[in-house]
């Protein structure tokens, strides 16, 4: 079975918790099924139902054709449906959690918990970090899984993390991060709150030498990731139909004492109470990226009286630079998006 | 910090049933919940002089489990701003049970600038079950204005202390608290969710919050061990048989910490905003543990 296929095993529930759960099942495929031993080829649509041919799916970045329901992406193939193909280079691979607290209520421990995820997705942790490049962008990326104990940021996540934004600073690149999580991982205590102060000061760091962070908000993402790092960003944006928001639905339900309408907290509710700045659908997320980090390059530092000469000749200069620059056509996925990986 | 040496010390504590453990552990938050220990106008009123209250955030409201104004803190001046929980059952909902909304939080970074533009030192009072997981605030931002507060202390060019008074609990206390240093009553409690929540978070019965509680390690001398806390202020007797005590404790740690601040960093105009940052992003950057093959 291959790494980009792997994380789409049909179990249904996030297995974090500050996180609702969501209609949004992850995607199924191809050589899961294979090595099922069925001979499937058509899912239907967790949403609408449809029945969809589990290629189609692929080829459209695991979104439904009919209702357009954006299913979950493991870190992998977010990866690979974003960055330009063969640009990442993954760091900081052989960081590892550790069961600090000795975290045990009843036969619930955390060590098992960790094995346990490890051995689902096979990631070692919740986030994949690296640099890569979209359309020719360079970039440094951090990308959660949620399929990993529902993304819960630990320690290693938030040194995973900020690591990835000093190495921005270093490397002078813009930070994009894909976000998604239930929240702290209980079973970290008071380190997992910490990492909280931990990234955000990354970012404030990052922020502090001029260069863009631009969080990606995808579905689910609550507690103390949305409260931390991933809205501390020059530009917030969000896949549609994603569940966004501080307290899980079943807490604000439980303290309310009333149930939340059906359209609350998704990123169009964000969109229209101002908390992002647009929701992107996938298809346009690489062109939207590369556009944002062009824009955002930081202009030379000149003095007042050659100002004009500057301006002149920048503007040529980043002509030339676009012209160079191939972007993808907004109706028409690239081919190496929808190709199958290869390893 | 990366070095179990402080964390294994959690493993050789005598040994007790996991029944003990856990009934101790409850203890411990009844006591930091109990409604006669003093809160954050209590603080202010006794360790303050010509406390000015400000209100109001200047965008929606003001928060009422959020306060916080100018004062005078042995000679100087300085901004204050705390959790303020209820004092009994019946003021609870004007206090909304001690969880500040999305107004409490951009009305602490209104006070911050204003620190910042003064020079003036900042002085936090911890004592929040959780920020108010509501509808209308999820409406108004409340997960954003977490961070951006959170962020702004981060990067705040004044000096900056918190205490953790009574309860410390998950991003609606670290909002607040993400200070230079972090001080902590020893019968305060510091999680990353209320006990309660965290139980339910990961689908234990709502019974086991006594077992959540101790596995979290909420007590403050094990909240110590996270390389978080700078000093436990001991409570010889608990501070609600003796507050007027325990409020003096809390003044002297507090000049204690604030004069070496000054010292290190500067007062007023001259705070090396520089040097602060750096020591401020060393201490946070350290907290974690992990292993590295």
């Amino acid at each position: 079975m291959n790494r980009f296929f792997r994380r789409h095993t049909p179990e249904g529930q996030p297995d974090h918790e500050d996180a609702p759960a969501s209609k949004f099942k992850p995607a199924p495929s191809v050589e899961d099924r294979a090595d099922a031993g069925t001979t499937a080829l058509m899912t239907p649509c967790p949403h609408c139902h449809t029945a969809l041919y589990l290629r189609e799916l692929e080829d459209n970045l695991h979104v439904c054709p009919k209702c357009n329901t954006h299913l979950r992406l493991g870190a992998r193939a977010r990866i690979e449906t974003t960055l330009d193909l063969g640009s990442f280079t993954e760091w900081d691979t052989t960081v590892r959690s550790v069961d600090a607290l000795h975290f045990v209520v009843g036969t619930h421990t955390y060590a098992d918990k960790l094995a346990a995820a490890q051995a689902k997705t096979g990631e070692v942790e919740a986030i994949v970090t690296g640099r890569g490049s979209i359309a020719g962008e360079p970039c440094v990326l951090a990308v959660a899984d949620f399929a990993f104990m529902g993304a819960s940021m630990g320690s290693v996540y938030g040194e995973k993390l900020v690591r990835a934004a000093e190495r921005a600073i270093r490397e002078r690149l813009p930070f994009v991060t894909f976000n998604t999580s239930g929240g702290a991982r209980m079973q970290e205590g008071l380190f997992s709150l910490m990492q909280m102060a931990k990234t955000t000061a990354a970012i404030v760091a990052l922020g502090a030498t001029r260069l863009p962070h631009i969080s990606v908000l995808t579905d689910p993402c609550y507690g103390g990731v949305t409260a931390s790092y991933a809205t501390v960003a020059d530009v917030i944006l969000a896949e549609p139909g994603a569940r966004i928001g501080f307290a899980g639905k079943d807490r604000i339900a439980q303290i309310m004492r009333t149930k939340l309408p059906e359209d609350s907290q998704t990123a169009e509710f964000q969109l229209a109470h101002g908390m992002v700045d647009a929701v992107i659908p996938r298809r346009e997320l690489r062109q939207t990226l590369a556009t944002l980090f062009a824009l955002y390059r930081t202009p030379r530092v000149v003095p007042p009286a050659t100002s004009t000469e500057y301006a002149d000749a920048e503007r040529s200069r980043v002509r030339d630079d676009d012209a160079q620059i191939e972007f993808p056509d907004r109706d028409h996925v690239p081919d190496h998006i929808t190709a199958p990986v290869r390893r | 910090m990366n070095s179990p040496t402080a964390i294994t010390s959690l493993t050789t504590s005598p040994r007790l049933s996991a029944a003990e453990i856990a009934t101790a552990a409850w203890e411990r938050v009844e006591r930091a919940r109990n409604l006669s220990r003093p809160r954050t106008s209590n603080y202010l009123a006794t360790l303050c002089t010509e406390f000015v209250p400000l209100h109001g955030d200047r965008l929606f409201g003001d928060d009422p489990a959020l306060i916080g104004g100018v004062a005078r803190f042995n000679g100087r001046s300085v901004v204050v701003m705390g959790h303020q929980r209820s004092g009994d059952a019946k003021e609870a909902l004007r206090y909304n049970f001690g969880m500040p909304k999305p107004e409490g939080y951009r009305k602490a970074q209104r006070l911050l600038a204003q620190a910042e533009k003064f020079g003036f030192p900042v002085l936090s009072f911890i004592d929040t079950p959780a920020a108010d997981p509501t509808l209308p605030s999820e409406e108004r931002g409340q997960a954003l204005a977490i961070a951006e507060c959170i962020a702004a202390f981060l990067a705040a060019r004044v000096p900056t202390i918190s205490v953790v008074i009574g309860q410390g609990g998950s991003g609606g206390a670290l909002a607040i608290g993400v200070t230079d240093r972090v001080l902590m009553m020893e019968n305060a409690i510091y999680a990353v969710a209320p006990p309660e929540a965290a139980a339910s978070f990961l689908k234990f019965p709502p019974e086991q919050k006594r077992d959540v509680a101790a596995a979290m390690r909420v007590a403050a001398p094990e909240s110590a061990i996270f390389g978080v806390v700078d000093e436990v202020i001991p409570e010889p007797v608990p501070a609600h048989e003796d507050p007027m005590g325990a409020m003096h404790a809390v003044g002297l740690a507090l000049e204690r910490h604030l004069t070496a601040l000054e010292a290190t960093h500067g007062i007023g105009a001259a705070v090396d905003a520089t040097s602060l940052f750096e020591t401020r992003y060393a201490k946070y950057r350290a907290i974690g543990l992990w292993e590295e093959a």
